[in-house]
């Protein structure tokens, strides 16, 4: 399996720092072209087969490498996996190339009913257990790796028995997946649970890191929520540097996902992160919006 | 408690409205700064953001005529009526034109809108027509090859972007004049006569267009299966030009296909 992923990211080239595309920007990116290494894409925005959205999606793999990141897989769930939505996934991921596929550790559905949110597990060895078993399914029916990211969670389970970190990495070692690390949620659960950030860092496979996440923050007072709605908070750019000189080369994104900003916006912060990933490794690339 | 069981609590205090938080809340641990209550209070109010969100980019002008509150009241109430059973968060509105009717036979304060099931049917359908499949083009020359024997078996496909309309409330003039934001005179007065509309996309854009009754009545018999040899024979079909209005609905993509409905050899 190693193998047949390595093959993939060197046809498809995902370094540097990527953004999330969103609606609001992809006539802009349509039509100036700007040079931004990488997108990542919400795979469930883009599983309909007619009309405007698959037509964008061509476009932009035409011009641009792309991986899928979804949130309906529910890998957590005790319900069946969907084998219609990840049939889907797998046509699309493969018609257009898609470099990658993430998801979340996490359930978002169960009988049936969908939240439409990432709910959080409690990290037991039953959790662990099940989702192992869910993510291999996953990656023999994909014949790929799939990479899976940590959650924010503002909920304590009394059958939790596992740190988050320790339980994302036996995850990652027993399912033989691959890790994308979200580091605002990292901050995120160390103000809300507060986890060790440092021991977090330190427990974590780093070879297994194949993708980084920067987003803001929502400050609601006696919480704070992982709400995609605001630049990257300083001390969220400090933990970002303390992973990132261990894994220089691996790519981040920036997600921002309400109240989205100008392209410009964005494309500033994941300069900033380039500027942070740069001290650690030779050679940068240049953000030019048109 | 087993896996099974947390995530099934865990989801019926998020979706349903009788549930009692207790069950679930002795699966959970204080935080320092969250009780166990504001926990859950944090996803409940998550998940409902989120439905609320989607609702109101799907029933924008359902959302400025009701204003914010009232709209964001039966946001919470469709929740709990009818909870997503679909992973694509486009499908979640689906039975809220339903729901818009239950509401308004049961309370009062929707007596002054009448049409908003209506309006609410006409939003959805706009919504569903973006994102429908795409059709296959209108295979002529199939058609030319139909035997006049097998016009009893042949029965016309609509367009997947396509969904039909009847009102005898000015539902167009209010809905344009409240999907973006509430514009102008907000008084609308009745139309004459019953107003027919159909909707369906033109490239990647949905678009309203106008009928006659005769058109109307014709894609609605279209609509319900009949074969082109029943339709020939409605009653209505001598007050119009059949054959002008059928090549007019294919070239308009509305009609974009048919079927036999037994194999020929």
């Amino acid at each position: 399996m190693d193998v047949f992923n390595q093959k993939r990211l060197n046809d498809k080239p995902i370094s540097g720092t990527g953004i999330g595309l969103r609606s609001p920007h992809v006539n802009e990116i349509l039509t100036d072209l700007p040079e931004i290494p990488w997108f990542e894409l919400l795979a469930d925005n883009h599983l309909v087969e007619g009309g405007l959205i698959p037509l964008q999606l061509e476009k932009i793999c035409q011009h641009y490498p792309v991986t899928f990141h979804s949130v309906g897989l529910s890998l957590g769930s005790v319900d069946p996996l969907d084998m219609n939505y990840l049939a889907k996934l797998k046509k699309i991921m493969k018609q257009y190339d898609i470099a990658w596929l993430s998801e979340h550790c996490c359930f978002t559905s169960v009988a049936g009913f969908h939240s439409h949110d990432l709910l959080p597990l409690p990290y037991s060895e039953e959790s662990l257990s099940h989702m192992v078993n869910r993510i291999s399914q996953v990656q023999d029916f994909l014949g790929e790796q799939i990479l899976i990211e940590n959650v924010s969670s503002y909920m304590k389970f009394a059958e939790t028995t596992l740190d988050e970190a320790d339980f994302i990495s036996e995850l990652a070692e027993q399912a033989d997946c691959l890790l994308l690390i979200d580091v605002n949620n990292i901050y995120v659960n160390h103000i809300n649970q507060g986890i060790d950030i440092d021991n977090y860092l330190t427990s974590l496979p780093a070879e297994r890191i194949k993708e980084v996440h920067l987003a803001g923050f929502d400050d609601r007072g006696d919480f704070i929520l992982d709400a995609h709605n605001n630049p990257v908070a300083e001390p969220v750019w400090k933990i970002y540097e303390s992973l990132i000189q261990q894994i220089p080369h691996v790519p981040t994104l920036i997600e921002w996902d309400n109240d989205i900003p100008s392209l410009q916006r964005i494309l500033d912060e994941a300069q900033k992160a380039e500027v942070i990933a740069d001290k650690y490794r030779s050679g940068n690339f240049n953000y030019a919006v048109s | 408690m087993p896996l099974a069981n947390i995530e099934k609590t865990f989801m019926d205090n998020l979706l349903k409205s009788s549930v009692k938080e207790s069950e679930f809340l002795t699966q959970l641990l204080p935080l320092s700064s969250l009780t166990k209550e504001k926990q859950l209070s944090i996803y409940k109010s998550n998940v409902n953001g989120a439905y609320q969100k989607v609702l109101g980019q799907v029933y924008p002008a359902c959302l400025n005529i009701l204003g914010e509150d009232y709209f964001n009241q039966l946001c919470r109430a469709y929740r709990f009526k009818y909870p997503s059973t679909d992973s694509d968060l486009n499908n979640y509105g689906e039975y809220f034109t339903v729901f818009v009717k239950e509401q308004s036979d049961l309370h009062d304060e929707l007596n002054d809108f009448e049409y908003l099931a209506e309006l609410a049917l006409l939003e959805w359908h706009w919504h569903a027509s973006f994102y429908a499949d795409n059709d296959s083009s209108f295979a002529f020359e199939k058609l030319a090859k139909v035997e006049p024997s097998e016009q009893n078996i042949l029965i016309f496909i609509l367009s997947n972007s396509f969904s039909l309309h009847s009102s005898i409330y000015p539902v167009l003039d209010i809905w344009k004049a409240n999907k973006s934001s509430v514009e102008g005179n907000q008084e609308f007065s009745m139309p004459e006569a019953e107003t027919y509309f159909c909707i369906s996309r033109v490239e990647f854009t949905p678009k309203i267009t106008l009928l006659n009754n005769y058109q109307y009545e014709l894609l609605k018999s279209i609509s319900n299966g009949l074969s082109l040899t029943q339709l020939t024979e409605r009653d209505f079909i001598a007050a119009g030009d059949f054959q002008n209005e059928l090549t007019r609905f294919i070239q308009n993509g509305w009609v974009t296909g048919f079927s036999l409905l037994e194999l020929r050899d």
